[in-house]
């Protein structure tokens, strides 16, 4: 059979779904007139799901690296200063404080923990122009404070793992919403066609597993692909061994046999997507294995990551951070880096020092060289990078010098992309436990981010059973976090 | 209303209300008055309780008054004994609420509202119907009274789901000789209409290899294609129907189908996933249910309140099934960890609602998420329907230690064990007295260590005190010696013996036999109240409701008897009789669109779970009725026009695959313009699921073990996928957070039986849009994305699925090329190549080798899609 000639008569159609990765998703076209209340939020292009579509407004960001800091890191040990904690190590917790707490529906955070105060065992210093204290865990990041933003008064809906980590990543805490980097790419499609527009970095999950960052009711199409940061960058990528050299072969065959098949099934076009979703995985070949080599970055920027670090988890993390920032490079839309190197993160119950002092040395060089490799290559002010976790840590002890959960007011921080460096924004009380100013849920953070993306978030919506789906909530109740972005010009 | 991210103290929230409702006087009395009667009065003096006969759920209640005569009296606040009571003032020392008085500004509240002319606005009054006791509320389309009418103001209810199912007549058509079955002339009337042609039949090529993929979700062998294509006889076709439904492959092929839709997995979900070892009972139990055609309504009665129809032990099969269908209850994400961090309440509150929204999906299509907050905002569902249909489940407990064994192997198993019981004490004793000397040794020495005070304390013969008896049970505690400490405190011939028995007393453990157990639940004896919850939020408790069904359809409490399981409420019992009853018209017309969804790629209602104002509409409402009726009908004059299919799935299934409609062409001349997917002038060539395909690469290269079901199969997978959920890196005692591969030579089993856990997917699996189990799946998504191609090219499964391939047409083909690229399309796509396909592949294979061709094949999208 004469493949050329079969193939050229194909060209035009092969020509018009040329982009996209995981693209070609036909299920928006499969699902036709559902007759829904609403119209959709947004048009998706079934031939190429991932084509960048117009924001609301000018954006200030135009990607996101979301450094997700497993397990709860302690807010009053990294970035929120209490001295009246030093003073009162030992002490009950003061009775303002607890009824306060006790009042709020936050009142579960007393749940086992000891009623004793426990000071940081950190040294703390002030850095930057905007003199913001940091603990000694973070001396790299610190240096940068002043590219930072920080909000000290987050407030989750749970105490528990799974359903806070679920309701940062998707706005609700129960299982089966769809992730941030799965709407943002929903709304936005993304820049390069011949990479997924979100991706997953990490060695181990977040707590809570896959439903965290999946596409749950959005199209499949923008479910979250995980890269590798070492060897061949994704699942399957490439061809075992004994196939290795017949892969063109192949797809010639495969491809030419498909065509003789549609042939005579005319007006299918998930025939046709099919048989272009096997150029596409040839293509990503190249593309993907091109990104993930982070060798080919100069000996300067690889060690201030430390990729090759005598520490092999500072070394793992480094190359996630390099990797972020080579995707977000190539324009990838949406990076979600977790650091999560083992079973425990930063889920300090039994002893703060012994889970965060390695912790911070495994993430504060490559954290710090990322923004300050993103600076130097101009792109921090288009790239929104959040460093963030479920929930914070009690001031109170649990287990031997450990802290427990704590929902009721911790410290997350963004910079670049449009936010207002060198600030700090909300505030718990005097010894860490609740946020006092400024109490922020997270629907308000999905809304600050979305707009640094110059999305309306009310506008970013999915029908999905007769609910409007957003990531900030059904109810539309979301506002921007007064004071983090800068005014739009 | 107010927004639930903030606790608000009581007062401000009323003044914050006030102003937004209809004041009465200065009082707002569903934001003012209300709750307090409802906090304070309502649970002695309402639905549930009518203590001296009195009942403040209404103002016809309250103005009739109780024994003492009336509650209210409009205007004139003395004369009220509602406020005389409150203000603890009656004479005869009666007060209420009887254990706490009303805070003042309360009591100055109602006051004020009585003195207004207690005005008990209509408007936004209790969405809980308030008939006169005995009498009996019409529904919505017949009783202006129905709360869903006053509610909602007369609107919504044009809902077309809701209205009696309509036994349709037959359209007369002018192609009359095309009908096979009535079902064809309302779709060929619509054909009609429209000015265009149904397709042609397809052939029978095409039709038994759709057959096998619909039916059993497995390609027909070579031979069992040539045998239906050569079948000449008139009933060929029908009989290869039967023939299908009556292979046990069809159960464990339907069983997917409501699987997605009660979201079946074999983990908890949430942090810790953990495994649960008795979920594929359930999974069984439907598979067996399909393949037995048990009538759908009694597949929906035991899912709801198997439980209840199981009087003790069970007796029979049908018995156990009957338990372990109610493993529906317990289908839904979990979290264990809850307890841990003060959550136990709100898990509980999710389990609820989870229920209610799958119960609604499942069986009536309604959207019941969306009145968990308030009224829905589409349909005529309020707030309280939710809370309605939650109290029907509001007993439930899970029941994960009632053995489900057969009453006689529970006796023989207690018989069994009860003669191991001896012999068991026995060495017990054995082994204590061997002890006893050590231990009086030793118990003496920790006593030497006691202080004075300590003990003369132990000799105090009662100590009641709280702080002394903690310190009494801290020295108690340092008597105390470790076992292992005993034994070492044997002599050398002692230990010897010690170890003897001790393994004795193990072996004779390990004899004694255990009950079987199953993810299943059942009432428990405390039966909590259920409230209206505004905003969904448990802080913010409202009106109490009792069971009850849909508002619109039947807004009375819903009448419960007891059923045959006693120490049952017999709620669960009252739903299920009424879902499967012909008042309600929604569980068959949701459960037949499922069916043609299937089929046809597209339901008649193209938002399978989603009945309401907001889905689609019917594109063909005669025809979904005309399905609706003959599936409920138990008894016909005429089974020609109006069959009785009695709620059998099988019969439904034959129905539809032996209609005209389903046998067209996929296919149509390329000039032409299709006609609308909705028309079904056609049929559609359609993906083979995730778990169609898996099977048939299994099939295809001769892998495939044929099962009886059982515990789940755990395919291995590399670790940086198990990492997904860092849970497995934490596994426990129990062995439930972890993997735990099977057998390569297990592996080769259907999907089905493939572990489903929520937090950790089998990758090929979920890349052919497996659906995510946490919510009901109404429909699968197909997608046709890259990594796709990616994984069919180059997964371990599908290199191992080649190579096997490759090695059975060897086997079966031999050494010649020609024969092998024969024998690789019969296998894998019925038919032989035609003479330019033969020369490609036959070229390919000589260059490259036959595994290489036969993952080319396996790669092939007449392998993924029939037509």
């Amino acid at each position: 059979m004469d493949h050329d000639c079969n193939f050229c008569s194909r060209r035009d159609f092969l020509t018009r779904v040329g982009g996209g990765f995981g693209a070609l998703a036909l299920s928006a076209m499969l699902q036709r007139d559902l007759r829904a209340a609403n119209p959709p939020a947004v048009e998706i292009d079934p031939i190429s799901p991932f084509a960048p579509r117009p924001t609301h407004f000018a954006p200030t960001a135009k990607s996101v690296i979301f450094l997700y800091m497993v397990g709860g890191p302690s807010q009053i040990d990294t970035f929120d200063y209490k001295p009246a904690l030093q003073t009162l190590s030992g002490k009950p917790v003061p009775e303002s404080i607890r009824s306060a707490l006790r009042a709020s529906k936050h009142a579960n955070v007393f749940e086992g923990c000891k009623d004793e105060i426990m000071g940081s065992p950190y040294k703390w210093a002030q850095h930057g122009q905007s003199g913001k204290w940091v603990s000694e865990l973070f001396p790299n990041v610190a240096r940068h404070v002043d590219d930072l933003c920080f909000i000290h008064s987050l407030q989750a809906d749970s105490n528990n793992h799974a359903p806070a980590s679920y309701q940062m990543h998707t706005g609700e805490i129960l299982a089966g919403k769809a992730s941030m980097g799965s709407w943002v790419t929903y709304g936005l499609g993304t820049e390069n066609q011949n990479l997924p527009g979100y991706v997953l970095l990490f060695d181990a999950g977040p707590l809570g597993g896959a439903a965290n960052y999946s596409n749950g009711f959005l199209p499949p199409a923008f479910q979250g692909t995980r890269l590798r940061d070492q060897g061949v960058p994704v699942l399957d990528l490439l061809p075992p061994e004994a196939f290795a050299s017949g892969q063109r072969a192949s797809l010639d065959l495969i491809r030419d046999l498909n065509l003789k098949h549609r042939a005579s099934r005319p007006g299918l076009p998930e025939l046709d997507a099919r048989i272009a979703s096997y150029e596409l995985a040839y293509r990503m070949q190249s593309e993907a294995m091109e990104v993930g080599d982070i060798q080919s970055e100069s000996a300067t920027v690889r060690e201030s990551y430390g990729i090759d670090h005598s520490e092999k988890r500072l070394a793992a993390y480094g190359r996630k951070c390099l990797l972020a920032r080579r995707l977000v490079e190539r324009g990838v839309r949406f990076v979600q880096v977790y650091d999560m190197p083992d079973k425990d993160g930063w889920d300090a119950h039994d002893n703060v020092t012994k889970n965060h002092s390695p912790r911070a040395l495994w993430t504060d060089q490559p954290v710090a060289a990322l923004i300050a490799d993103l600076k130097q290559r101009g792109l921090l002010d288009e790239t929104l990078v959040i460093w963030a976790s479920e929930f914070g840590r009690t001031p109170m002890m649990q287990g031997d010098r450990g802290r427990q959960h704590n929902a009721a007011g911790f410290t997350i921080w963004m910079a670049g992309g449009g936010v207002q460096a060198g600030t700090s924004i909300g505030a718990t009380d005097e010894i860490g436990l609740m946020a006092v100013k400024q109490p922020t849920p997270f629907c308000d953070l999905h809304a600050t981010i979305l707009t640094a993306l110059g999305i309306r978030s009310d506008d970013l919506y999915y029908e999905h059973n007769s609910r409007m789906e957003r990531l900030t909530g059904v109810a539309g109740i979301a506002k921007v976090i007064p004071g983090v972005l800068r005014a739009r010009a | 209303m107010l927004t639930v991210r903030f606790a608000v103290p009581l007062l401000a929230a009323l003044s914050l209300c006030a102003g937004r409702s209809e004041a009465v006087g200065e009082v707002a009395f569903h934001e003012q008055v209300w709750p307090i009667l409802e906090r304070a009065c309502v649970k002695c003096h309402g639905p549930e309780k009518q203590k001296g006969e009195l009942r403040l759920d209404s103002l016809e209640a309250a103005l009739k008054g109780g024994k003492g005569g009336a509650a209210v009296v409009p205007g004139n606040v003395e004369k009220s004994l509602l406020r005389t009571l409150i203000q603890h003032e009656q004479p005869d020392g009666d007060r209420m609420p009887p254990k706490e008085k009303l805070h003042p500004d309360e009591i100055a509240i109602v006051e004020k509202w009585i003195a207004a002319g207690a005005l008990w606005p209509e408007k936004t009054a209790s969405p809980v119907a308030t008939a006169a006791p005995g009498e009996k509320l019409g529904n919505a389309w017949s009783d202006p009274r129905n709360p869903i009418v006053r509610i909602f103001g007369g609107r919504r209810l044009d809902l077309w789901s809701l209205r009696p199912i309509a036994e349709p007549e037959q359209p007369t058509v002018r192609n009359e000789a095309w009908v096979r079955q009535p079902l064809d002339r309302f779709v060929l009337a619509g054909i009609e209409r429209a000015d265009q042609k149904p397709a042609d039949e397809a052939s029978r090529q095409t039709l038994v290899r759709r057959l096998y993929f619909d039916v059993i979700g497995l390609p027909p062998t070579p031979e069992e294609a040539a045998a239906f294509v050569a079948d000449s006889a008139p009933d060929a076709y029908e009989r290869l129907v039967d023939q299908l439904l009556a292979s046990p492959r069809y159960g464990e092929h339907w069983a997917r189908m409501w699987l997605d839709v009660v979201r079946y997995s074999d983990s908890n979900g949430f942090d810790w996933d953990e495994f649960r070892p008795e979920a594929w009972r359930f999974r069984d139990y439907v598979a067996r249910s399909f393949n037995f055609d048990k009538p759908f309504d009694k597949f929906v009665r035991e899912q709801l309140a198997g439980d209840e129809m199981v009087k003790a032990e069970p007796l029979t099969a049908a018995e156990q099934d009957a338990l372990i269908a109610t493993g529906y209850l317990r289908m839904g994400p979990h979290d264990n960890s809850a307890a841990l961090f003060g959550e136990t309440k709100k898990v509980r509150q999710q389990l609820m609602s989870d229920l209610v929204d799958t119960t609604g999906s499942a069986f009536l299509g309604m959207t019941m998420s969306c009145c968990r907050c308030h009224d829905h905002k589409y349909d005529p569902l309020s707030h309280a329907d939710h809370y309605r249909l939650r109290a029907f489940f509001e007993p439930m407990q899970p029941a994960d230690d009632l053995p489900v064994d057969l009453a006689q192997q529970q006796q023989e198993i207690r018989d069994f064990n009860d003669k191991l019981k001896p012999e068991i004490a026995a060495i017990k004793e054995q082994i204590d007295t061997l002890l006893a000397p050590v231990k009086s040794r030793l118990v003496a020495e920790r006593r030497g260590k006691l202080s004075d005070e300590e003990r003369a304390l132990l000799d105090v013969p009662a100590v009641k005190e709280k702080g002394v008896s903690d310190q009494l049970k801290s020295i108690q505690e340092k008597l105390k010696v470790p076992d292992k400490e005993l034994e070492e405190g044997l002599d050398p011939a002692g230990k010897t013996q010690h170890t003897a028995l001790s393994e004795a007393l193990a072996a004779l453990q390990k004899r004694e036999r255990k009950f079987s157990t199953a993810l299943i639940a059942r009432d428990g004896t405390d039966v909590p109240p259920t409230r209206v919850l505004e905003g969904g939020n448990l802080e913010q408790e409202k009106e109490p409701v009792v069971p009850g069904f849909l508002s619109a359809l039947d807004p009375n409490p819903a009448k419960i008897d007891p059923p045959a399981r006693a120490g049952s409420t017999g709620r669960r019992s009252a739903l299920a009789e009424w879902i499967v009853s012909e008042t309600n018209p929604l569980t068959a017309r949701v459960l037949v669109n499922r069916i043609w969804q299937s089929y046809f790629g597209e339901g008649i209602v193209a938002t399978a779970n989603d009945f309401g104002l907001a889905g689609a509409r019917p594109t063909n409402p005669e025809l979904l009725d005309w399905l609706a009726s003959a599936f409920t009908r138990r008894t016909t004059d005429d089974a020609a026009t109006q069959p009785a299919l009695a709620w059998s799935l099988k019969s439904l299934h034959r129905l539809i695959l032996t209609s005209a409609t389903y046998r067209q062409s996929s296919s149509f001349p390329e000039t032409e313009r299709a006609a609308p997917s909705q028309l079904m002038a056609r049929q559609i060539p359609r993906r083979l699921s995730a778990e169609a395909l898996r099977d048939s690469m299994l099939a295809v290269s001769g892998r495939l073990l044929a099962t009886e079901g059982g515990p789940p199969i755990w395919p291995a997978l590399p670790q940086e996928v198990l990492n997904a959920n860092p849970a497995v890196l934490d596994d426990n005692k129990e062995k439930t957070k972890g993997w735990y591969p099977s057998p390569p030579e297990k592996s080769g089993v259907r999907s089905l039986y493939v572990i489903q856990k929520r937090n950790i997917r089998v990758p090929l699996l979920e890349t052919f849009d497996l659906p995510e189990n946490s919510t009901s799946c109404a429909r699968r998504n197909i997608s046709t994305v890259a990594p796709q191609a990616l994984t069919l090219l180059n997964s371990p499964f599908a290199t191992e699925m080649a190579h096997a391939f490759a090695g059975r047409i060897e086997a079966e083909a031999g050494d010649a090329v020609e024969a092998q690229v024969e024998r690789a399309f019969a296998l894998a796509l019925q038919r032989a190549p035609d003479a330019e396909e033969r020369l490609a592949c036959v070229n390919f294979r000589k260059e490259r080798g036959l595994p290489e061709f036969c993952r080319a094949v396996l790669n092939l999208n007449e392998f993924v899609y029939f037509d």
